[in-house]
């Protein structure tokens, strides 16, 4: 199904109030998610061909979203303040129940984290989804998303090793 | 109200926030969907999130219901990005009576206000317009509401020209300033129809009559001297100055 800027605005009554939630956990508040949300459904209006119909659209904001904060987060003027207590281990091995606490450090290490990463990290974390969800939204196998959590396992235990 | 969670508390077999959002816009196929349903049957904390997030979807589109009242939203979030913290600094008036700053009172200028009894207003003229969250529920609230211990509040203005604002709940004991969040003087607005006000207030334990101001000015005011105008036998805003009033009764959760 192709996107047009009649379709757009009558998709938003239905994936606005998603993408809002998601970017709201993801940035930590509200004014940002909101931007987010205009940003992602007015770039849909200017360019509807950015959907090419592949994918659920459900799949396709989820992708969206998730990019959109993330660009967010790296060009931030002002980084969150790390909490300085233990860092996080993140990847599938740990408890994957967001504190408050927990939330702001790994809303901090997004933008140092590896893109591919970053982007498992606030599926996996944020959104609690499974192997096979997390590979539909990013159009890899399992296996690979399995591969990825490994390496934000990694990664994250040498951040916590840092001075 | 726009609100927004994250639970990932759930246990291992239970829905993801993804497949939530299919379920709802309706993407899953026959199987997957008899599957999501059947469980949901069992799952008393997947039941629930699903009520949260509809919930919260509600709130979201009541806000901003569609693509171009949304742009206008995060204007008005751009200019108030604060959010009311329950606890503030109290301040302290020569009379002794201790306010709570957390109140935050709007006032329009306008022709000499005319006295109004507690809960109306003139059509037409500046004033607020409140949601309240109850559990998972939010609903549009009024004057005259029973609201309890434990509601959150959340309000919006609508004002035909820009002004400076302030709301205070005033109760038996004391006057709160829920706008601005900080700060010892009136917070700029600009024009518009049901701007939300980017703060939400958690209601106190303490039960009877409250009272919310809004008061509109045209030029910066002292919240001290606004306050104090208002807690007095009669409420006596300052001159050329707008007063939206809504009054609620704070009961026991029956």
């Amino acid at each position: 199904m192709a996107l047009t800027p009649a379709s757009v605005d009558q998709l938003y009554k239905r994936y606005a109030p998603q993408a809002y939630r998601r970017a709201r956990c993801v940035l930590g508040n509200d004014a940002d998610a909101h931007e987010v949300v205009q940003d992602v459904f007015v770039s849909l209006l200017e360019r509807p061909e950015q959907y090419k119909g592949q994918s659920q659209l459900t799949t396709f904001m989820y992708s969206v979203v998730t990019h959109a904060c993330l660009n967010r987060v790296r060009n931030q003027r002002n980084r969150l303040r790390l909490v300085r207590e233990t860092l996080p281990v993140l990847g599938h091995d740990s408890d994957r129940t967001l504190t408050p606490e927990t939330s702001a450090v790994l809303r901090s290490m997004l933008a140092s984290m590896p893109a591919e990463l970053a982007a498992v990290a606030i599926y996996y974390h944020w959104d609690g989804m499974t192997h096979d969800e997390i590979a539909r939204v990013l159009e890899c196998s399992p296996r690979h998303v399995g591969d990825l959590l490994e390496r934000l396992n990694a990664w994250s235990a040498r951040r916590e090793k840092q001075p | 109200m726009t609100t927004a969670s994250n639970d990932n508390s759930r246990g291992p077999d239970c829905l993801s926030d993804f497949t939530i959002d299919q379920w709802m816009a309706d993407e899953l196929s026959p199987e997957q969907r008899a599957a999501a349903d059947a469980h949901v049957q069992t799952c008393a904390d997947c039941k629930a999130r699903i009520t949260t997030i509809e919930a919260e979807t509600a709130a979201f589109l009541s806000q901003a219901p569609t693509l171009a009242v949304h742009g206008e939203l995060i204007r008005e979030l751009e200019s108030a990005r604060r959010k009311v913290a329950r606890n503030r600094a109290l301040l302290t008036l020569s009379s002794g009576i201790v306010l709570a700053a957390v109140v935050s009172l709007v006032i329009f200028p306008r022709p000499p206000l005319e006295s109004e009894p507690a809960g109306t207003r003139t059509k037409g003229s500046a004033h607020i317009d409140f949601f309240i969250k109850r559990g998972e529920q939010v609903t549009p609230g009024a004057s005259g509401d029973t609201v309890h211990p434990g509601d959150l509040l959340r309000f919006t203005y609508t004002s035909r020209q820009n002004a400076q604002l302030a709301l205070i709940n005033i109760d038996r004991q004391r006057a709160t300033v829920y706008y601005p969040s900080e700060g010892e003087t009136s917070a700029p607005v600009t024009q518009g129809e049901k701007r939300a006000l980017d703060f939400s207030v958690e209601l106190d334990q303490q039960l009877g009559t409250e009272r919310i101001y809004a008061v509109f000015c045209r030029e910066p005011f002292q919240l001290v001297d606004v306050i104090q105008s208002l807690t007095g036998p009669q409420p006596n805003p300052p001159d050329d100055c707008t007063l939206d009033t809504i009054t609620l009764e704070k009961a026991p959760l029956p």
